[in-house]
């Protein structure tokens, strides 16, 4: 019963404390609600179709004349990439591949189909060895494009609207070529009286929609799961909700430290109240209070801003409730270092934003996502897009809710080894 | 004699190499208002963490109502009433919101709690303000909740530490008055720190005097004062003559008479204790007329508990 009253009275205490409440409550809207009418419920991030220059891998297997008028067809759209770099290649995680153990397009269209894969193209061309010599034949050819399915469809039907109309004007101009060809050896042997029409012939343009003699061969990387990327909403409720929880453990440990300083800690453990009571009301206070910023945050993005939550509540549940053990745990252990209170913020700040709380972390560099699964902020905000964006369910997001488990299990025994009741 | 209620035997608490409390052993009576009186850094508070359960003993015991505070914690702390030297309430709540928060870790529910929470709110005289934030109270008002909280569970003992620390006069006189009222109605015992001599004497039937861990003397104000007989001159001289102090202690009126050192001015500062400081005062001036002596300065120290403790130590309660 101790630990009820001690969490009733936490609570009371904090609907007492407006500056408290503001920074809980409050600023997670003040930052959800402006950025969310500024930029829409849309690709405000621009993670679904930015507007730099599309990277487009060309592997080509043909150094003929046609492989390369359609290398410079492309390059008028795109910019166009004959070759990766050994930094790329061993990123791509294909340093020991055997068709990497010399140059050449093996290793570059094994990399390239990699990188679609892993979503960092959205396509790639592969031109074959006998390209040129079958168009200069008059034979049928084909190009092949390797295509990432998740990724953002304008972009895919920019790249398939280039690549077809510089396939079919390479096919129309040979096709004309050789037509013409054939027409100026014909003139030269016929009857007078056609002479006109065959220079009329000659100078008729072809049909536009004329069969090209190069086909596209779509297809989609090996392997591919389909990752969905969020839309504004998605990305900024849940990014600045993850945030503002773990402002919970600035107002966790200066609830400790207060307790200690006005002495009313010191009283408490001279009445009938255990130690663990004692520290166990003010932890569930604080679950509570980050369990409510949760609901109250999703709730004014679903109705203010029909954010979808998706289906998967339970999984939502313990997912948040994951994250809030995390955020007290580590509140706990902040009340153990002395002196760290007024650093505590920035400290808050800067792991948000390396969690990807405050901008997608698709848009950091890769070694800045690989630091970000240093912070708990980045395995809760991947969970939340799991659950909320991709619609997966809860073995999806087991994982996440396990390292935040083990975040919360790491800092309570930290805190409990130092935690001393008599300073 | 009664079985003591409150019973230490060489209590002693080490802070590392620190020795806080020496061998400590008193016993207080049910229903007695025992003084702790030092100053700051005597171990009168070190002491009070010791018998709240606060801090367990280096080594000794202590024993409240029968029950080892070291063995029998959660016993004793229903039995007993804690009001801390510090302020130690929740500021931004009210009066009634604190006494209801701490009246519910004593176990206490429903109508049995609102009413102990009014009575409280009435023995302090807070009803009107109880529904005010304690941040918006003055130092003695808070000083009073705080009392309210040590009483809101009916303690058979309220260990009472420095609790007039920082209060308006007014305040002041109402804590008296509280304290008095719970042993003279409620049978109360009561265990009172303080440095301030006045409230010693005023409220406790017997007094310890602690200084550097150790009690000193012990004994009810009255039997403390007359060890000083009737009082103590302290007389400022040119320099230390032992047969001025013999001369002096020769007088009739005079118990004791000898030099002390004096750090600061270094001049010579005989100290005398009298069986009557003005007739001793009388006798000393003539003497010092016949003999022709010089007096530099002159102190008159009044027989209470402060001048004994100056008296036993050398050194002022307040220093």
């Amino acid at each position: 019963m101790n630990l009820l009253a001690i969490l009733k009275n936490d609570l009371r205490q904090l609907t007492r404390d407006i500056p408290q409440l503001a920074v809980l409550f409050l600023m997670p809207l003040a930052f959800i609600l402006p950025i969310g009418f500024a930029l829409g419920g849309g690709d405000g991030y621009g993670l679904r179709s930015d507007n730099r220059r599309i990277s487009l891998p060309v592997v080509s297997y043909d150094s003929g004349a046609s492989a390369e008028e359609l290398r410079a067809s492309l390059e008028e759209s795109f910019m166009v990439e004959n070759w990766f770099t050994a930094q790329q290649i061993e990123a791509a995680g294909l340093a020991a591949d055997p068709d990497c153990q010399t140059p050449g397009p093996a290793c570059f269209e094994r990399t390239a189909r990699r990188m679609v894969g892993q979503q960092q193209r959205s396509a790639l061309i592969i031109i074959p060895a006998d390209f040129s010599q079958r168009i200069a034949d008059g034979q049928k050819t084909e190009i092949t494009l390797v295509y990432d399915p998740g990724g953002d469809s304008t972009r895919l039907m920019q790249i398939e609207g280039v690549l077809k109309g510089a396939a079919v004007k390479l096919s129309v101009t040979h096709s004309v070529n050789a037509g013409f060809d054939q027409l100026q050896s014909l003139s030269a042997v016929a009857p007078e009286e056609m002479q006109t029409e065959l220079e009329d012939g000659l100078n008729t343009q072809p049909a536009a929609d004329q069969q090209p003699a190069i086909r596209l061969e779509t297809v989609q990387p090996a392997n591919y799961t389909l990752k969905k990327l969020p839309d504004t909403f998605q990305q900024t409720i849940p990014g600045y909700t993850v945030m503002y929880v773990f402002f919970l453990v600035d107002y966790l440990s200066g609830a400790v430290r207060d307790e200690k300083r006005n002495g009313t800690f010191k009283r408490l453990l001279s009445m009938p109240v255990r130690p663990a009571s004692l520290l166990g009301g003010k932890l569930l206070a604080a679950f509570v209070i980050g369990m409510l910023q949760v609901l109250v945050m999703f709730a004014i993005g679903a109705a203010v801003f029909g954010m979808n939550l998706g289906t998967q509540y339970f999984a939502l549940f313990l997912l948040t409730a994951a994250l809030v053990c995390a955020a007290t745990a580590i509140g706990l252990a902040a009340a153990t270092v002395p002196g760290l209170s007024s650093g505590l913020v920035p400290m808050l700040i800067i792991a948000a934003l390396l969690g990807g709380c405050m901008f997608p972390i698709d848009l950091m560099p890769p070694f800045l996502r690989t630091l970000s699964h240093l912070v708990p902020h980045s395995w809760a905000l991947e969970g939340f897009l799991a659950l909320i964006v991709r619609g997966q369910g809860l073995s999806a997001v087991l994982p996440q809710i396990g390292v935040l488990l083990a975040f919360a299990a790491g800092f309570f025994f930290l805190a409990v080894r130092r935690f001393d009741f008599e300073d | 004699m009664p079985t003591p209620i409150v019973e230490t035997r060489s209590l002693t608490y080490r802070y590392g190499d620190f020795l806080a409390v020496k061998d400590l052993s008193f016993h207080i009576e049910p229903g007695e208002v025992f003084g702790l009186l030092g100053p700051n850094g005597a171990g009168k508070s070190t002491t009070i963490s010791m018998l709240t359960c606060l801090l367990p003993p280096t080594s000794g015991s202590a024993v409240i109502a029968g029950l080892d505070v070291a063995r029998s914690a959660a016993e004793v702390k229903q039995l007993i009433g804690v009001v801390p030297q510090d302020l130690a309430l929740y500021p931004t709540l009210s009066a009634r919101e604190n006494l209801r928060f701490f009246g519910e870790l004593f176990g206490l529910r429903g109508k049995p709690l609102r009413d102990r929470v009014e009575s409280v709110l009435e023995y302090v005289g807070m009803t009107e303000r109880a529904n005010d934030p304690i941040k918006s109270y003055s130092g003695g008002m808070k000083r009073r909740i705080n009392l309210a909280v040590g009483l809101i569970h009916s303690p058979r003992v309220l260990f009472l530490d420095e609790p007039t620390v920082g209060v308006d006069p007014q305040s002041r006189n109402h804590i008296f008055e509280s304290v008095e009222r719970l042993n003279r109605e409620e049978g109360m015992t009561i265990l009172y720190t303080t440095h301030y001599m006045e409230e010693a004497e005023r409220l406790c039937r017997r007094v310890a005097i602690m200084d550097r861990g150790e009690i000193i003397a012990l004994n009810t104000p009255r039997e403390l004062i007359a060890m000083l007989g009737g009082g103590i001159l302290r007389i400022g001289l040119p320099q230390a003559d032992p047969a001025v102090a013999q001369a002096v202690q020769a007088l009739p009126q005079v118990r004791s008479a000898a030099f002390e050192p004096d750090g600061v001015s270094h001049k010579a500062v005989l100290k005398v204790e009298t069986r009557s400081a003005n007739p001793a005062l009388l006798e000393i001036i003539q003497l010092f007329n016949q003999q022709g002596l010089e007096i530099l300065s002159m102190e008159t120290l009044e027989p209470n508990l402060e001048s004994v403790f100056l008296h036993l130590t050398g050194k002022s309660l307040r220093a």
